[in-house]
């Protein structure tokens, strides 16, 4: 399993104290909790419930663990981004001797960030394909995705064509990411998940789904979230940017302008000494 | 070490992004243009958005020619009077140009026409340049063995300067041997705006030959009279995109400029121990290479063909 230690993200010990807790706490009221839901519900928590974007941010390592119901053989857990923003992209084709852009598409209902952490492969969790298909994985999304041609022709393969070029754009980002050794399933139920946020992940809510399997089957669900925000410089910079635009662009003008003639002059004194 | 770019929404290398503001720089206050033909497109290979790349880029420019302009204004190389005339046929030009695009693009796919004209026209002006050069450099070497010292290359001189002599509103530059109609000046501004509208570009490479072989400037004052205006020309660029689409990312931006402010310093000193010649060939080297690169990439299979749609700006 691929995991990436960072100080960053240990909690405080009161914090995870806290959490330690309630966990604890969860765990006991689970039975009876799942009796009168009559479905398995199992606790489950973020080691951390929000991710800080400060900016010597460099990308996160998020963990959750929980307790799975009894004779769980499998967990998956499936993390997404609750925003779906429109992206506009290009295809590019050869014609004659060269590669040109051909057409272009407006792609919407896609998350921006989906990643998967399962304790084995899923095709060897869940028995029957269709059913991983149509809920875990990159296939599971085609279902919801929609786009549609901005300019150029339409051909029968876009679809298949756009999907996979999407797909391979977002797991280059480190966005996508299907991890089948990102969770650690223990005798006692208890289990661990872990998630990488990258540097480009964008601020906003994330929910996980967390699925109990047994002998291919699921037999429990449950979820978390997690926040993406940014905080001090960062914050700070993009509210600006966003909500006093003149004034930051003027104080980017100012400080570039500032900037190049002070080194000219530093560059003087220094010649001329 | 990596710094988080808050507009970008990610987080990159601090030494890779101030190495290449420094290298841009430096060719920046070596020839004299903005570097944003090259910048671009060097940020977007290393992931930044399109849109953040352009508009950043126009404010690290306006540090970087600020520096260089700053640096050959006080050696004397900056025709101010010129750089005002040249940059308002630049502004009308590059309006007409902005509009012609978009009645070409509502016309059909144009985006490879753009592209093919770019790099017929690098090829163009960087071969000329460099052949031009590299017989001067023949000539002068069959004639006198002794080099000199001085970079104010007499500039070659242009066969339409005796017609535009003899139209109206002759104006008297410090830069240019006698007087010469304004309307000369003017119109080479707004022909470079036009063509850098359609190319999406700011033109400081197409703008630097255009003053030494159709202006007849000497090397050194058309690189430091283009820095003067691309500095306005920036700034103008940097204040419309954070104003209007929110995309100046000033920590990337301070992050280049704390390279590129110095690159630049280093290349205007060092325009100043070549001739005229050699630094066309450098530059003319420089505009190839980029011409080949453009060429190589319109003729190679990409590794995806999706891809995000590309802004293209720069100066």
């Amino acid at each position: 399993m691929k995991t990436q230690s960072n100080p960053r993200l240990a909690p405080k010990p009161s914090s995870l104290l806290k959490r330690l807790i309630g966990l604890f706490l969860l765990c006991l009221l689970a039975p009876f909790i799942a009796t009168a839901q009559n479905d398995a519900f199992f606790p489950t928590i973020f080691e951390e419930d929000a991710v800080h974007i400060n900016l010597d941010f460099k990308g996160d390592e998020v963990r959750l663990f929980g307790s799975a119901p009894s004779q769980t053989d499998g967990i998956v857990a499936v993390l997404r981004s609750q925003e779906t923003p429109p992206m506009h992209l290009s295809r590019k084709k050869r014609v004659v001797l060269f590669w040109m852009t051909v057409k272009k598409f407006l792609v919407d209902n896609l998350p921006g960030c989906y990643q998967i952490a399962s304790s084995d492969p899923l095709h060897q969790l869940i028995k029957d394909d269709s059913q991983t298909d149509s809920r875990f994985g990159y296939e599971a999304l085609r279902n919801d995705w929609r786009y549609e041609l901005e300019s150029g022709q339409s051909d029968p393969d876009d679809e298949s064509v756009l999907f996979d070029g999407l797909i391979q754009m977002k797991e280059n980002q480190g966005l996508y990411k299907i991890d089948e050794n990102g969770a650690r399933l223990h005798d006692n139920g208890l289990f661990l998940c872990r998630f990488y946020l990258p540097a480009a992940i964008t601020t906003g809510q994330y929910i996980v789904q967390i699925f109990a399997l047994r002998q291919g089957r699921i037999v429990g669900a449950s979820e978390a979230s997690l926040s993406v925000e940014k905080r001090g410089l960062a914050w700070a910079l993009t509210y600006t940017a966003a909500n006093h635009s003149v004034l930051y662009a003027l104080i980017a003008v100012t400080i570039a302008l500032s900037a190049g003639v002070l080194v000219s002059f530093l560059f003087k004194r220094k010649s001329a000494h | 070490m990596y710094i988080y770019l808050p507009i970008a929404e990610m987080s990159i290398n601090v030494f890779l992004v101030v190495g290449i503001g420094g290298a841009v720089g430096f060719l920046s206050g070596l020839f004299g243009v903005g570097g944003g033909f090259l910048l671009t497109p060097l940020m977007m290979m290393i992931g930044i958005p399109p849109a953040v790349a352009a508009a950043s880029d126009s404010n690290q420019i306006v540090a970087a020619a600020a520096s260089g302009a700053t640096a050959h204004y006080r050696m004397g190389n900056v025709d101010i009077k010129l750089g005002l005339v040249i940059l308002a046929g630049g502004i009308l030009g590059g309006t007409l140009g902005v509009q012609a695009v978009k009645t070409l693009r509502e016309l059909g796919n144009f985006d490879f026409v753009i592209r093919a004209v770019y790099v017929l026209m690098l090829g163009t002006v960087g071969g000329f340049m460099f052949l031009e050069s590299v017989n001067k450099i023949r000539r002068t070497m069959g004639r006198t063995p002794a080099p000199s010292p001085s970079n104010v290359t007499a500039p070659p001189q242009s066969p339409k300067k005796s017609f535009f002599s003899r139209l109206p509103l002759q104006v008297e530059f410090s830069s240019l041997a006698g007087t010469t109609s304004l309307l000369f000046p003017l119109g080479a501004g707004a022909a470079v705006g036009f063509l850098a509208a359609i190319m999406g570009v700011g033109g400081g490479f197409i703008m630097v030959p255009v003053m030494i072989y159709i202006l007849g400037m000497p090397t050194v004052k058309a690189i430091g009279t283009d820095l003067f205006q691309i500095v306005l020309v920036s700034a103008n660029v940097t204040l419309q995109q954070a104003i209007r689409n929110h995309t100046v990312d000033l920590v990337l931006a301070i992050t280049l400029f704390c390279g590129s402010v110095i690159g630049a310093q280093f290349g205007a000193r060092v325009s100043r121990l070549l001739k005229g010649e050699q630094l066309r060939i450098f530059f003319s080297v420089i505009v190839l290479a980029m011409m080949f690169k453009l060429l190589i990439d319109l003729i190679t299979a990409p590794e995806n063909v999706i891809g995000a749609v590309a802004v293209s700006g720069g100066h």
